[in-house]
């Protein structure tokens, strides 16, 4: 090679490193700076783009709730919600700004903020845990411990669940990584029965959507891991802190709704349940199914102190997070260094998303006719 | 400036080496100081520092040889059987007409579809365990070493099988001493891309359902929020093909030896 063909390369080379550098640095900029929301219609509602760890359904029925009923529009709001993956890659959208906020299960949150990752857990989410251990009724298995040698089927290995589910398994002396195996596949329930049934797998670990699908079916199921104490954190909402610094009042509008619509299914299960065929059609291929999930949801939306919507327990979230570091210590690639829990989470929304006449929503839903 | 031209004529000897090195160690510092900086969010890349702490770890994990093993088991075996099936196939297409145009038109048909669609639909039909990988990675290897076989093999000219016919050459001593020799280098194109779209293969089955193997490590540490080893696992993964690679790249210069002498 010449002298002058040498000197092209690298000259050549220097530029494409830089160009290489600028877009990489731009992107990265982009998705930063991705938390001014836009106006998105004519009526002048701001648009906040929601993070779900699963298609927004019956599962999530307070934000298609919302949406039907116009809770959203009347505090300005409109909402585009996606589903990028599971909780862990909710988390991830929401600190590279690709969502403005987001719905996950705790565990990845704890594990991104103990990574450095800046954000806000700014309103709890359910007081019940999402996923449960459960055998057939006539399963041999009867603790944690007993799956010893088994395999368990479970959903996607990046499913929010794994971490608390070794940990669980860790918490029940058997090593997650030795002692069980494990089957993966879809979120839905017949994959991981169809495992059971054919051997593969002796327990599984399902979400309330699998549980209800199973009663619909008639079959009967038996719960290792219901009597676990770390129940009160399970999944919350997540926010950059400055996309919470900049739009509180709308976070709140934003929590306040999904409140109303929670306290409207409570007071009438049947107008929510023909709402919700309008979110999406496609899951009401099996009505009976949507309609035992949905009650099951409906009650799982309690509350946890002082009758306040949202609230974050401290104590709960300390609890699961000492959990996970017990399990950290035999893995090392998982949970090594605790975060501080008081900064993590902010219960300052919660009067805000709190703050409405509750009798008059519950009128509104007795009186409710499509 | 003499100390310049000096340093250029220095590497205008040593310019390939010593540019690719340099290409990677301008970028790794620029990355870096970047990523200090703080320009580039530690949530989409983590810093080169970070990834090489975390490859550290990665490797000293306890599961580690087992993800390797499980990983190259699917991937050999799926590209054994591939290329194999390739192969056979592609010699069948070409000595024997009539399966040429029966069986061409789903060639083209299956070579469209984007196979690793596939990967989801395999675990349904083969279940868990290794099966719905290595078939992956058949599927994967399985078209190019077929489509280049089939060049290769009809690659030979018009003149060296006349000479052939005129020192009444039999079929065998044709195909031999002539058609495979000629065939040799597109197979090996073939089997170099197959091989690399099998370990593809391999690990996007590992995606969608697998508890071991590397493609599984990738799946862990994205649900760990673990960038930084997530980065590390790809990067082993990158590392692995690379050596099946030059392994089999070692085999084309042993086994089509010509090919280099002639310089081509």
């Amino acid at each position: 090679m010449s002298a002058h063909a040498v000197v092209r390369v690298m000259k050549t080379s220097v530029i494409a490193v830089c160009v290489l550098g600028a877009v990489v640095t731009g992107s990265g900029q982009l998705g930063v700076n991705r938390a001014q929301p836009a106006v998105a219609t004519a009526q002048q509602l701001t648009q906040i783009r929601v993070l779900l760890p699963f298609l927004n359904g019956t599962s999530f029925f307070p934000v298609g709730l919302a949406d039907q009923l116009g809770y959203f529009k009347d505090e300005g709001i409109s909402v585009d919600v996606q589903n990028p993956g599971e909780s862990s890659d909710v988390v991830k959208g929401v600190v590279a700004g690709n969502g403005d906020v987001g719905l996950s299960l705790v565990p990845p949150i704890i594990l991104g903020a103990s990574q450095g990752f800046p954000m806000k857990v700014v309103a709890n989410w359910l007081y019940v845990r999402v996923h449960d251990v459960y055998v057939l009724a006539a399963s041999p298995i009867n603790t944690l411990a007993d799956l010893k040698g088994q395999a368990i089927a479970t959903s996607d290995p990046n499913s929010g669940g794994m971490p608390l589910l070794q940990a669980e398994l860790q918490n029940a002396g058997l090593d997650p990584d030795k002692d069980v195996s494990y089957v993966f596949s879809t979120d839905d329930l017949g994959p991981k029965l169809a495992a059971i049934q054919a051997g593969k797998a002796a327990a599984m670990n399902i979400e309330p959507n699998n549980q209800s699908a199973a009663q619909a079916q008639g079959i009967q199921l038996r719960c290792l891991t219901c009597d676990n104490s770390v129940r009160n954190t399970s999944e919350a909402w997540l926010v950059q802190p400055q996309y919470l610094q900049q739009h509180r009042p709308l976070l709140g509008g934003f929590f306040r709704a999904l409140v109303k619509a929670a306290i409207f299914a409570q007071a009438n299960p049947d107008a929510a349940f023909e709402l919700m065929k309008n979110v999406r059609p496609a899951e009401f291929a099996n009505p009976d199914a949507v309609h035992i999930l949905l009650n099951a949801e409906i009650q799982s939306f309690g509350t946890y102190a002082d009758g306040q919507h949202g609230l974050l327990d401290a104590d709960g979230w300390n609890a699961t997070q000492d959990f996970l570091l017990r399990a950290g210590q035999s893995d090392p690639t998982g949970l090594q260094t605790g975060v501080e829990i008081d900064t993590l989470i902010d219960n300052s929304l919660v009067a805000e998303m709190n703050n409405f006449d509750a009798a008059a929503i519950v009128t509104q839903a007795q009186n409710y006719a499509p | 400036m003499p100390g310049f031209r000096w340093l250029v004529a220095c590497g205008a000897r040593h310019a390939t080496p010593f540019g690719s090195v340099l290409i990677l160690a301008v970028a790794l510092l620029a990355w870096e100081a970047a990523s200090r900086a703080g320009l580039i969010p530690r949530i989409l890349v983590p810093a080169p520092t970070a990834i090489a702490l975390a490859l550290r770890v990665l490797v000293g994990l306890p599961r580690f040889p087992a993800d390797v093993w499980t990983t190259t088991l699917e991937t050999l075996s799926g590209f054994a059987i591939g290329a194999g099936l390739g192969i056979g196939v592609g010699l069948s297409m070409v000595y024997v007409r009539f399966l040429r145009r029966l069986l061409q038109p789903y060639v083209v048909a299956f070579q469209v579809v984007p196979k690793v669609t596939l990967a989801p639909l395999f675990v349904t039909f083969f279940g868990f365990g290794l099966l719905p990988k290595v078939v992956m990675a058949v599927v994967m290897a399985f078209f190019p070493v077929l489509v280049n076989a089939v060049t290769g093999l009809e690659s030979v000219g018009e003149d060296e099988t006349q000479l052939m016919r005129s020192l009444v050459a039999s079929r065998w001593q044709t195909f031999s001493k002539l058609a495979w020799p000629a065939a040799l280098p597109y197979i090996f194109a073939g089997l170099k891309t197959g091989l690399t779209l099998a370990l593809t293969g391999a690990i996007v089955a590992e995606f969608v359902s697998a508890a071991d193997g590397l493609g599984a490590l990738v799946m862990k540490f994205s649900s760990d929020l673990n960038v930084s080893l997530m980065f590390a696992a790809i990067i082993v993964n990158c590392l692995f093909g690379l050596s099946l690679y030059a392994i089999l790249e070692f085999w084309e210069h042993r086994l089509v030896f010509w090919k280099h002498i002639s310089g081509d």
